[in-house]
């Protein structure tokens, strides 16, 4: 089935350089081709049609088109798993020597299918078949769905991580045009001439669009040749500074405010040994434009006959395609059918080709006279009212089987079987819409053009030429201009448009002239008639015609009964022949079956792309401490804390991490801890409010807090639930600097600053974050004082002078510092904050000067552990968003009188029931057991029948080194007033561990029953 | 994505910006004399209009000022902006022109995207 | 400002890196940084008085004299920027200035680092990270802007522009520092410079 058996390519022509040869393989089979070719012209020169097979029915399918409309001939791009490339148009490959592409969805080989038996018992494949089949009961479905999927498929997704490197880039402009085409062309040109910044993105390698479909010279552009004049353009382009040309570029997505995403295709094209590692192999161009004109062109559609999907099978606009621009002629002797006047330039184009043209037939009752006069001059047969109503060949269609139409829906008789290799087809030109309905335009019916076209712009565009459904080149340019005059007027930088060229055609110029031919009638009974008009998805008239019949009348409706237009090709070649058929099924005019929602992508755009460079070491910032080098240096295990690394432990060479944390706090209770605390949220609160502010938005008293002194304090939100908490200090009677949590200061500043903004406008209140102002180191332990002494140049840390919820400002080695008497682990504690520059020098200086105190630095896991033997909460560890300070036993950090955020939520019936979920420590029957966190509590040891009511959870469980025991905090459902029960935890196992209820501050309990073990 | 007039900064790209609900709720000065179902309206119910909505937003990677806009849900076009404590500017009603034409209720989206009729070849007009 | 070895800057683990024929990057250390809120004509006049400075009264806007310049955030917020080691002394003198009005000075010199991002290239570089419009027409040298940077918030100025290209300034937020510096360095390597790992990338398995 790789004959090559003579060459296809033409003597002369195209944008190819025969100089330079480029060898390939496909499906094994090493092949030649030029600098220059796609995967699909290199093959079609090479005689091969057939490069896949189809989704459902695995049937052969070959190249229909020439760009990124074609629905079926998909392809996988080298095997590598990290590299390979599943699911790309072997139209839109370019070829690069080395290139190795493989068939898709043939297995075992291109050859030889067994999936093809689906094709055999099609009868018994429906439309909406899967559904009919396997949804009635779900286990049937999950059984056969792993066949199905292996049966049907695309191609194979890579499986290694991706190699290559993606990059977004933001651009602004005030015109971009997409379409590079002659209309897209002149269009960037009349926008670009008063300097506005405009940019021009073209789908493929050459700007020129359809210019290069025809023979140069078949139009001549104010007396240039149509390459010609496209050279001209694109110099006079390249030459304007605020221009931006990008070919290999896809306009695939036109969202909100004129903001488009652009796939440019940086170096696909190229072999991966000549890529440039330091640039992107794509990249996304995220572009805001003041205004957007759509060039985008038209899309040819195949004719809905059976038999109408064999290799082979070509739209007759793509077979100009790859005369002129590959210079590849894709068969010896063809067959033109059409409802149109443009197609037969492809049969006289075939037949300048050195094409036998076996047949053209026309459905139309009366095609131009001059076409007629032409074709008989050249010796063409001719057929009208004629159609294809059968094919032949399985890997490549070898004859055409062409009836005389009734004129009234029917067949005449006088079938005549042609023999040929290659039908062109062509059911007419559907303006490409999809970015304009993207962009939420409204499309209209136009009946001349049996075409949907745009009819209402909603955002700031215009679409012109083909894309508009204007099919006629002079007209095409001028309404061009005409566009990108007014766009540059618009975003204010007119300038006179610049002529239109004068047009020369040197064929016969005729009309169009399409009349509607949606679903053509066939010889076969209904059952047997196989006229696709989805190639890629497999459906059929018949399938569409079975959705209507089955109540699936809406658009929307049949097509995802039928999966039409669902595949990778969204339907640009199937949709509009699918609305027709629709149309028919209904006996309804096509405008009144409308359209199915064109939605983003135009084309599929790889994740890599999407992704951007955001991905690995550069997805998400990792903010790091002043002092991260020495945790680092230190072995320090670290944890991802609101986006800070936390060090965590410090466990020693040999030593597991469960150990260091416990040998950790045990030095904290016993001699020096120390502990990097810069990443507590830090604000400066500042104005004669910022008392009233802060009793506000704290629940508990603040108006009396004199300077120099710190308070504790819980923020709740308006239903209640404590959501942050800290320490603030008042610096001055004006002046506050708030700590919050780590993970809650960026949310807490927020939440802060919207109160003051929406709410209390009147209060004379700023605030400024001074988070990363301050480094902090939290030296706690019994021998803390004695440190700090040594340490401080010009403050006596004695606790005696220097008290519990105080701070001072001083010095260490003649740097300011602000040194706060706060704690969370209930030691004699030391939180000093210094300039952040200082911060690596200060810690290295504690650890230093410390040593001989033994200090020791303790992590996060210790700092939860030993706040945890305090019965202290970690917000967002022991609450959730459903608890109340009540809950949490700190009515007393709960004020009475004066209103504060929350307050009115904590006399709500809901909140104010006694069989809340309260916090309350538990101690496990077994000293060593330390519970799960997470782990449910029950009622008893044994689950019940038929649900076992839950109690509430663990929120934090460690082993303490200091009690020497297991202890744990938990919300139990009306847990402050079970003190003394026993409780159990729930086990996957079935088993149950059993818990008592105590208080919270295990330390004080355990000192008051006569000191720690 | 959306292009939000910021008041103090001018059009920026909607990353820039954090919402903030529905506009023009005062909170109570006199919540303790409100029934619970009162403090629970004012607490957890919003509307949701579709249609011109006064919205609150942040320009949080900016100035960091709230501000009001009215936008239209069912088309994203940010009508007007306004400053806090500011009433909304008049001459805004409910029932502005979607691009589909489509219901106040419900999303239309069953083809009714394509114009009726005879195609009219002057109606390619852009909104202003 | 004598070299102070118990300092470290932000960014003190990297080398400038890049060319200025194309782009390049650099970390300015310890400049002074000083936030300024009140009301506009109040620390407007002491503002003028103390630094002889015209306070920025709009987007965009900066002002400088004598190696100060303010930078204008928002209608209540100014960002003040000196030289190295000059923060103490302004904020000094503005607090004198402003003793008595309702106002909020906060000394930001160890929040924020300042990245350099110079050279022709450096538009096009930033614009791989940044969304807003960075053409000369949009934002010209001498102008600033709050904004996103990828997921980082930062002040983007624009102090020169002309024959080698411009120079920005990023005053960056002193733990995202590292960040964008690797971001910048990835978004040029298409101008010659080096890849740089992410201080941050540490594995984060708890060694049982």
């Amino acid at each position: 089935m790789i004959p090559g058996d003579r060459p296809h390519r033409l003597p002369a022509g195209g944008l190819i350089d025969r100089d330079r040869p480029v060898r390939f393989t496909f499906d094994g089979h090493s092949l030649d081709g030029l600098a220059g070719d796609t995967l699909a012209s290199a093959l079609l020169a090479n005689g091969i049609h057939m490069v896949g097979r189809s989704f459902k029915y695995h049937r052969p399918r070959g190249i229909l088109g020439a760009g990124s409309e074609d629905p079926a001939g998909l392809v996988q791009i080298g095997r590598d798993p990290a590299t390979t490339l599943p699911n790309l148009r072997a139209t839109e490959v370019e070829l690069y020597d080395g290139l190795s592409a493989e068939p898709q969805n043939c297995w075992p080989s291109l050859g030889l299918d067994v999936g093809v038996v689906n094709d055999w018992l099609s009868a018994f494949l429906p439309a909406g078949f899967y559904y009919k089949t396997f949804m009635e009961t779900a286990g049937r479905w999950m059984a056969v769905e792993p066949l199905i999927r292996r049966a049907a498929g695309l191609g194979v997704a890579p499986t290694a991580p991706d190699p290559d490197r993606y990059e977004h880039v933001n651009r602004h402009c005030d015109v971009l045009v997409v379409g590079g085409g002659p209309a897209g062309l002149i269009a960037a040109k009349a926008a670009a001439g008063g300097g506005a910044r405009v940019i021009l993105v073209e789908e493929t390698a050459h700007l020129g669009g359809r210019l290069w479909s025809r023979a140069d010279g078949a139009v001549t552009l104010d007396g240039k040749t149509g390459r010609a004049w496209v050279s001209a353009l694109a110099a006079e382009l390249a030459a304007m500074p605020e221009v931006t040309v990008l070919t290999r570029a896809c306009a695939f997505g036109y969202y909100a405010r004129n903001w488009l995403g652009i796939l440019e295709a940086v170096q696909d094209h190229l072999a991966p040994g000549d890529r440039d590692p330091a640039l992107p192999r794509q990249r996304l161009w995220r572009v805001r434009a003041g205004r957007v004109i759509l060039a985008t062109g038209a899309i040819e559609r195949p004719l809905v006959f059976h038999g109408n999907d064999r290799p082979g099978i070509l739209l007759a606009g793509a077979v100009r395609s790859y005369l002129h621009r590959y210079a590849v002629a894709p068969g010896t002797r063809a067959v033109v059918a059409a409802n149109n006047s443009d197609a037969w330039q492809t049969a006289f184009d075939l037949h300048e080709a050195g094409v036998e043209i076996a047949a053209i037939a026309d459905t139309r009752a009366v095609p131009e006279a001059a076409l007629i006069a032409y074709a008989e001059r050249l010796g063409l047969p001719v057929g009208f009212p004629a159609t294809i109503v059968a094919t032949a060949g399985r890997s490549r269609v070898r004859s055409a089987t062409i009836a005389r139409l009734d004129g009234a829906g029917g067949l005449a008789g006088g079938d005549k079987r042609v023999r040929c290799d290659l039908i062109a087809v062509s059911g007419g030109w559907s303006p490409n819409v999809a970015l304009f309905s993207q962009a939420r335009g409204k499309l209209g019916f136009d009946p001349a053009l049996q075409a949907f076209r745009p009819a209402e712009s909603w955002q700031a565009e215009r679409s012109v030429g083909a894309a508009n459904g204007t099919v006629d080149l002079a007209a095409s340019l001028a309404e061009a201009v005409t566009a990108g005059a007014e766009a540059a007027r618009a975003t204010g930088f007119p300038t006179p448009p610049p002529a239109v060229p004068a047009i020369e055609h040197a064929g016969p110029a005729v009309p169009y002239g399409i009349e509607g031919a949606w679903s053509l009638p066939s010889r076969r009974p209904p059952h047997r008639t196989r006229a696709f008009v989805d190639l890629q998805n497999d459906v059929t008239a018949k399938d569409l015609t079975l959705a209507v019949r089955e109540g699936y009348v809406s658009v929307e409706h049949a097509k995802r009964y039928t999966t039409l237009g669902m595949g990778t090709d969204q339907g640009k070649t199937s949709g509009v022949n699918g609305f027709g058929v629709l149309a028919a099924a209904l006996d309804t005019p096509v405008e009144r079956v409308g359209v199915t929602t064109y939605r983003p992508p135009f084309k599929p755009v790889t994740f890599g792309a999407v992704a951007g460079q955001h991905t690995g070491v550069h997805f998400h910032p990792r903010r790091t401490t002043p002092m991260h080098e020495a945790h680092r240096d230190a072995g320090a295990v670290f944890e991802v804390v609101g986006d800070w690394l936390r060090a965590q432990a410090y466990p020693h060479a040999g030593e597991g991490f469960a150990t260091a944390v416990q040998r950790e706090s045990r030095a904290a209770r016993t001699a020096i801890g120390v502990l990097d605390a810069s990443t507590l949220g830090k604000i400066d609160i500042r104005g004669p409010d910022a008392r009233a502010f802060l009793n506000r938005v704290y629940s508990n008293a603040w108006l009396k807090l004199a300077p120099g002194r710190c308070r504790y304090g819980l923020m709740l939100n308006e239903d209640g639930m404590v959501f942050d908490d800290g320490v603030t200090a008042c610096l001055a009677d004006d002046h506050f600097h708030m700590t919050t949590t780590t993970g809650g200061a960026a949310s807490v500043l927020a939440w802060l600053e919207e109160y003051l903004q929406t709410e209390w406008p009147d209060l004379r209140v700023y605030l400024t974050s001074v988070t990363e102002q301050w480094a902090v180191a939290s030296v706690c332990g019994p021998g803390s004082a004695a440190l700090m002494a040594d340490l401080l140049d010009d403050l006596d840390p004695d606790p005696a002078g220097f008290p519990f919820m105080t701070h001072r400002t001083g010095h260490i080695d003649g740097v300011p510092v602000r040194v706060f008497r706060v704690s969370f682990t209930g030691e004699l504690s030391y939180e000093i904050n210094i300039p952040a520059r200082y911060g690596l020098w200060l810690w290295r200086l504690l650890l230093e000067r410390g040593a001989g105190y033994g200090i020791t630095a303790y992590g996060t896991e210790a700092m939860h552990l030993l706040r945890a033997e305090k019965g202290f909460i970690i917000v967002g560890q022991d609450t959730d968003g459903t608890v109340t300070p009540i809950d949490l036993g700190m009515g007393w950090a709960v004020k009475q009188g004066a209103d504060f955020i929350g307050k009115r939520s904590l006399s709500r019936s809901d909140t104010a029931r006694s069989d809340r979920r309260q916090l309350v420590g538990l101690l496990t029957r077994d000293p060593r057991h330390v519970l799960a966190e997470g782990a449910q509590m029950i009622e008893g040891p044994a689950e019940t029948r038929p649900r076992t009511p839950m109690l509430g959870h663990v929120t934090s469980s460690y082993f303490s080194p200091t009690l020497n025991r297991s202890i744990a905090l938990a919300l139990i459902a009306g847990g402050h007033h079970r003190m003394g029960e026993t409780v159990y935890a729930a086990r996957a196992d079935g088993t149950a561990i059993p818990a008592v209820i105590t208080g919270t501050d295990f330390l004080a309990a355990a000192n008051a029953r006569g000191g720690t073990a | 994505m959306l292009l939000i007039p910021c008041p103090y900064c001018g059009a920026r790209d909607q990353t820039e910006f954090g919402y903030g609900g529905e506009a023009h709720r005062a909170r109570p000065t006199d919540s303790d004399r409100m029934s619970d179902a009162q403090w629970a309206h004012y607490v957890f119910m919003r509307k949701n209009t579709k249609g011109v909505f006064a919205e609150r937003w942040v320009h949080a990677a900016g100035c960091r000022k709230w501000f009001n806009a009215l936008r239209n849900t069912a088309t994203d076009e940010i009508l007007a902006v306004y400053r806090m404590g500011e009433p909304p500017p008049g001459g805004f009603t409910d029932g502005l022109p979607t691009p589909a034409g489509e219901p106040a209720i419900g999303s239309g989206n069953d083809g009714s995207t394509v114009a009726l009729g005879a195609f009219d070849p002057g109606a390619g007009g852009d909104r202003p | 400002m004598s070299t102070d070895p118990r300092r470290r800057s932000p960014l003190a683990h990297r080398q400038p890196i890049g060319t200025a024929d194309t782009l390049h990057l650099s970390e300015l250390p310890f400049w002074g940084l000083l936030s300024v809120r009140g009301d506009p004509v109040a620390v407007g006049l002491a503002v003028r008085e103390v630094l002889g400075i015209d306070l920025p009264g709009a987007v965009k806007a900066t002002a400088g004299a004598g190696g100060v310049t303010a930078l204008w955030q928002s209608p209540d917020e100014w960002l003040l920027v000196t030289e190295p080691g000059r923060e103490g002394e302004v904020q000094a003198r503005l607090t004198d200035a402003l003793a008595g009005r309702h106002h909020q000075l906060v000394d930001l010199s160890d929040y924020d680092t300042i990245i350099t991002v110079a050279g022709p290239a450096a538009r096009a570089a930033l614009a791989k990270l940044i969304a807003l419009d960075l053409h000369p027409r949009a934002l010209a040298a001498g102008q600033a802007v709050s904004t996103l940077l990828a997921k980082a918030t930062v002040r983007l100025w624009l102090v020169q522009d002309g024959e080698a290209g411009p120079a920005f300034r990023l005053i960056v937020r002193r733990s995202h520092a590292d960040y964008v510096w690797c971001l910048l360095a990835d978004a040029g390597r298409q101008w010659g410079l080096p890849p740089q790992e992410p201080i941050g990338r540490v594995p984060l398995d708890i060694g049982a």
